[in-house]
C-alpha cells in the first residue's frame, strides 16, 4: 500500500513535470557560444572569405555551369506571393541555384526566426519587415555584415538613397532594403459626395482631418457611417499621427509625449462619435478594416501603401465595391508634412552555408531588376529612381492619385532599436486602458515611463 | 525493500526484467524529452540567457527580481484567482452534467458527444466565437438588454469583466470533459448499493450524499488534480480571447512567461518564472495527495 502511495506521488510529480516542461523553454545552449564567436571579428573573416569565393565563382559562371546550390530563404506569409515570383525569376537565370522559400505566419515570424537561429537552423538568407527586427537579429549575432561583399561584387547601392545609412548599425551594413512603405489616407468618394465635402488633396492637417471626419459621420445604429478609423485592437495603429511628426521611439520622453497626444487624438475621434469606440472593437479580434471600408462603413482611414493592393484585390474578387482614392497623410499644425515608412529588409544569415549566393540573390531582389518585378506586383520598391517612380504610377487608374504613395517625404517609422517591440508592448497595454476609458492620460504616460524602465531598460 | 527483493522468487525477478524492458522506451523518452529539458530550464533560470549568445551565471538574481516585478505579481494573482474560480465550478457542473447524462433515455449518447465537443474543438475557434458572443453588442448583451439590464457588462473590453469572461469560457469548455470522466465513475458504482439503500428507506438526496459522492470521490479527485494543473498553465484561451488585456487584466503566468521569453528574449528570467509556476503546481498537487486521505474513498 505504502509503495503504491509513493508510486502515485512520483507519478503525479512526473505529470506536473511533463505539463510544466513546455513553460520552461526548450534549449540547445551549445550553439550559442559558436554564434558568439562568429559575431566578433570572426564574422568579417567569413564575409571576406565568402567574397573571395564569389569572385572565383563569378568567373566560373561566365564560363557556364556552376555546381548546384540550394538556398534556404525565410520570410513571413504576407510576402509569399512576391518572393515566390522573385525566387522563380532568379532561378530562371541561375539554373544551378534552387531556392527553398519558407513562409511563416506574420504574427509568429520573428519568434520562429529567432528560435530557428537559436537552434542553429539552416537559413541562408531571410527578410524582416522593419529595422527593430534587424536590430534584434543583429544583437543576437545571427546576421552577416555585407560591406565586404558589396565592395567585392561592386554592388550598386545608389538606388537606396539614404536608406542604407539609416539602417546601418555601428557603421556597418547588415541588410539591403527591398521595399519601403508610406502611409496615406484612403477615402470613400461616395461618402464625401453625399456629405458635400471636397476631396482632400495635397497638404492638410490632422485638425482638418478631424473636422472632415465629423462632416462625414452620419446615421445611427447598424446604418451608421463613421468618418474615420485609425485604430485596430491589438495594434499600435493609433500612434501614426505621432510618427508623422517624427516621434518614433517612445523610449525618449518627448517622443513618448507625442505618442500620448496621438492616443488623445484617437480617443477624441471616438468620443465625438466620428469613429467607433475602442472598447467595441477590442473584442473583434483582428477586425477587418478593409472589409468594413469596402462596405462603405468608413469615410476615411489611413494605412500603408499595401492598402492599395488589398483594396484592389478585394474589389477585383467582388468583395464590395467602393470608389476610393488616396490623399497624403496629414501633418500637425506648424509641422512639416511627412509620412512614416518602414523599409522591408533582406539579410544573409551569419551561419549561411552559401553566403555569396545568398548575397547575390538578395541583391537581385533589392536591386533594379527586383524593383521591376516588385513594381509589377504593386509593391513600392526601396530601389528609387526616376524610372521606378514613373513605372510605379504609370498606367494605374485605381486609385486616381497613386502618386501620393511615392511623392511624400518619407521618414523612418521605427527606430533601429532592439527593445522597440518590448517597450511598445508595454505602451500598447497602458494605452488600451486609456482608450477604453479606465485610465487618464497622465497616469498612462507615467505608467508607461515607469514600466519601460523597470521591465525593459533596467531589467536586462 | 532489498529484503523484499531477496525473497522474490526467480521467475518473478525474470518478469521484473521483462517489465523494465517494456517500460524502457517510455522511460528514455521521459528522461530525454522531459526530465532533461526541465533540468536545463532550471540551469537557465540561474543565468541571464537571451536565447542566443549571452549566458552568464547570475545565481538567484532572477528569482529575487521576480518578487519585485509588478507584472509578475499581477499575473500570479490572476492565475490564482482563475484557478480558484474555474476548478471547483467546472467540477461541480461536471458532476451535475454527469448525473443528467447517466439517465437512460433514447439518444443520450448524442448529448454525451455534444457536451464533449468543446474539448476537441480548437481553442482559436472557441475564442473567436466567444469573442463574438460576448461582444459589446453581441447576443449575450442583446439578451440582457431585452431583460431590462440598462448597462450590460463590457465583457472582454473592461478590466473588471475580462477575467470573468475567460473563466466562463473555461468552465464551459472543461465541464463536458469532467462530465465524461465522472460519468465513467458513476457507471462503475454498483446498483446493489442503491438497491440496499432503497430497502433501508434512503431517499434520493441521501443516496446521492452517502453513496454516489463517496463512491465517486476517487474520480472527483482525479478531475481535481488534472483541472488544477491545467488551470495553472492556462495559456490558449488567453491568447485566443484577450492577449492578456485590457491592460494586464487577464495576464496569467504562462502568458507572462511566453512574453518574457518570446517577445523580450529573456529566457533566463522567463525560466525562473516557469520554475516558480512549477513549484506552485507541485506543492498544490502534493497537498491534494496528502489531503485526499480525509475525503477520498480508497
Amino acid at each position: 500500500m505504502r509503495l503504491k502511495k509513493t508510486a502515485a506521488i512520483a507519478l503525479s510529480a512526473a505529470m506536473v513535470l511533463g505539463l510544466t516542461a513546455c513553460g520552461g523553454g526548450n534549449t540547445s545552449g551549445g550553439s550559442g557560444d559558436s554564434q558568439n564567436s562568429g559575431n566578433t571579428g570572426g564574422g568579417a573573416t567569413t564575409a571576406a572569405a565568402g567574397a573571395e569565393t564569389t569572385v572565383a565563382s563569378k568567373g566560373d559562371e561566365a564560363g557556364g555551369g556552376d555546381e548546384a546550390v540550394t538556398l534556404n530563404f525565410y520570410a513571413w506569409s504576407d510576402e509569399e506571393g512576391i518572393f515566390t515570383k522573385l525566387a522563380d525569376a532568379y532561378m530562371a537565370n541561375h539554373p544551378n541555384v534552387t531556392i527553398k522559400c519558407q513562409f511563416i505566419p506574420s504574427n509568429d515570424y520573428m519568434t520562429k526566426l529567432l528560435t530557428a537561429f537559436s537552434g542553429g537552423g539552416d537559413i541562408d538568407c531571410f527578410g524582416v519587415s522593419s529595422p527593430p527586427s534587424l536590430a534584434q537579429v543583429q544583437a543576437k549575432g545571427s546576421v552577416m555584415a555585407l560591406d565586404d561583399m558589396i565592395a567585392a561584387n561592386g554592388t550598386d547601392t545608389s538606388g537606396y538613397e539614404g536608406t542604407l545609412e539609416s539602417i546601418a548599425i555601428d557603421g556597418k551594413t547588415y541588410a539591403l532594403p527591398y521595399k519601403t512603405s508610406s502611409w496615406v489616407v484612403y477615402y470613400n468618394k461616395d461618402i464625401f459626395d453625399a456629405a458635400g465635402v471636397p476631396y482632400p488633396e495635397g497638404d492638410w492637417t490632422w485638425e482638418e482631418y478631424y473636422d472632415i471626419a465629423g462632416k462625414l459621420t452620419s446615421g445611427e445604429g447598424a446604418n451608421k457611417i463613421y468618418g474615420s478609423l485609425n485604430f485596430q485592437p491589438t495594434s499600435l495603429w493609433w500612434r501614426v499621427p505621432a510618427n508623422s511628426k517624427g516621434a518614433t521611439n517612445p523610449v525618449n520622453d518627448d517622443e513618448l509625449h507625442d505618442w500620448m497626444e496621438a492616443a488623445q487624438f484617437c480617443k477624441s475621434l471616438s468620443d465625438a462619435g466620428y469613429q467607433p469606440p475602442y472598447e467595441d472593437m477590442a473584442s473583434e479580434s483582428g477586425a477587418d478594416y478593409t472589409g468594413n471600408f469596402l462596405q462603405g462603413k468608413y469615410g476615411m482611414y489611413f494605412t500603408g501603401d499595401w492598402g492599395v493592393e488589398m483594396l484592389n484585390t478585394s474589389i477585383a474578387n467582388g468583395d464590395g465595391d467602393v470608389k476610393y482614392d488616396i490623399a497624403p497623410l496629414p501633418h500637425w499644425e506648424g509641422e512639416e508634412a511627412a509620412t512614416p515608412g518602414a523599409p522591408g529588409l533582406l539579410m544573409v544569415a551569419q551561419n549561411a552555408k552559401n553566403p555569396e549566393v545568398a548575397f547575390d540573390f538578395i541583391s537581385y531582389c533589392a536591386g533594379a531588376e527586383g524593383a521591376d518585378l516588385l513594381l509589377d506586383n504593386d509593391y513600392f520598391p526601396a530601389w528609387q529612381s526616376e524610372e521606378t517612380i514613373a513605372t510605379y504610377t504609370e498606367g494605374k487608374t485605381a486609385p486616381e492619385h497613386i502618386e501620393y504613395i511615392v511623392n511624400q517625404k518619407i521618414i523612418s517609422q521605427v527606430p533601429c532599436d532592439e527593445y522597440y517591440n518590448s517597450v511598445t508592448n508595454i505602451i500598447k497595454e497602458e494605452v488600451s486602458l486609456y482608450l477604453i476609458g479606465e485610465q487618464d492620460i497622465e497616469t498612462t504616460e507615467a505608467n508607461s515611463k515607469k514600466r519601460m524602465q523597470d521591465e525593459v531598460l533596467n531589467a536586462q | 525493500m532489498t529484503n523484499v527483493k531477496a525473497k522474490m522468487p526467480a521467475y518473478l525477478r525474470r518478469q521484473q526484467k521483462t517489465a523494465i524492458l517494456f517500460l524502457l522506451p517510455n522511460l528514455i523518452g521521459f528522461l530525454i524529452f522531459i526530465l532533461y529539458p526541465v533540468f536545463r530550464a532550471f540551469v537557465i533560470s540561474l543565468t541571464n540567457w537571451d536565447g542566443f549568445a549571452t549566458m552568464d551565471f547570475i545565481g538567484l538574481k532572477n528569482y529575487m527580481s521576480l518578487f519585485g516585478d509588478e507584472s509578475f505579481n499581477i499575473s500570479l494573482k490572476n492565475t490564482l484567482w482563475y484557478t480558484v474560480v474555474t476548478v471547483p465550478l467546472s467540477i461541480v457542473f461536471g458532476i451535475l452534467m454527469a448525473l443528467l447524462m447517466n439517465i437512460k433515455i433514447p439518444g443520450i449518447k448524442v448529448f454525451r458527444t455534444v457536451y464533449f465537443l468543446p474539448q476537441v474543438t480548437s481553442m482559436i475557434a472557441i475564442g473567436l466565437v466567444w469573442s463574438m458572443v460576448l461582444a459589446n453588442y453581441g447576443p449575450v448583451n442583446q439578451a440582457l438588454m431585452l431583460f431590462g439590464v440598462q448597462e450590460p457588462p463590457k465583457w472582454i473590453s473592461s478590466s473588471a469583466w475580462a477575467l470573468i469572461s475567460v473563466e466562463i469560457v473555461t468552465i464551459w469548455r472543461s465541464m463536458g470533459y469532467n462530465a465524461i470522466i465522472l460519468l465513467a465513475g458513476l457507471q462503475g458504482i454498483s446498483v446493489e448499493l442503491y438497491e440496499a439503500a432503497k430497502l433501508d428507506g434512503a431517499d434520493a438526496g441521501q443516496r446521492f450524499a452517502y453513496i454516489t459522492l463517496p463512491m465517486l470521490s476517487p474520480t472527483v479527485f482525479f478531475c481535481l488534480v488534472t483541472q488544477m494543473i491545467s488551470s495553472f498553465k492556462v495559456f490558449d484561451v488567453i491568447m485566443a480571447m484577450t492577449q492578456g488585456g485590457p491592460g494586464r487584466a487577464t495576464n496569467v503566468l504562462a502568458y507572462y512567461i511566453y512574453n518574457k521569453s518570446f517577445v523580450d528574449y529573456r529566457f533566463g528570467y522567463a525560466s525562473s518564472a516557469a520554475f516558480i509556476l512549477f513549484f506552485i503546481i507541485l506543492v498544490m498537487t502534493l497537498i491534494q495527495f496528502v489531503g485526499q486521505k480525509k475525503w477520498v474513498n480508497q
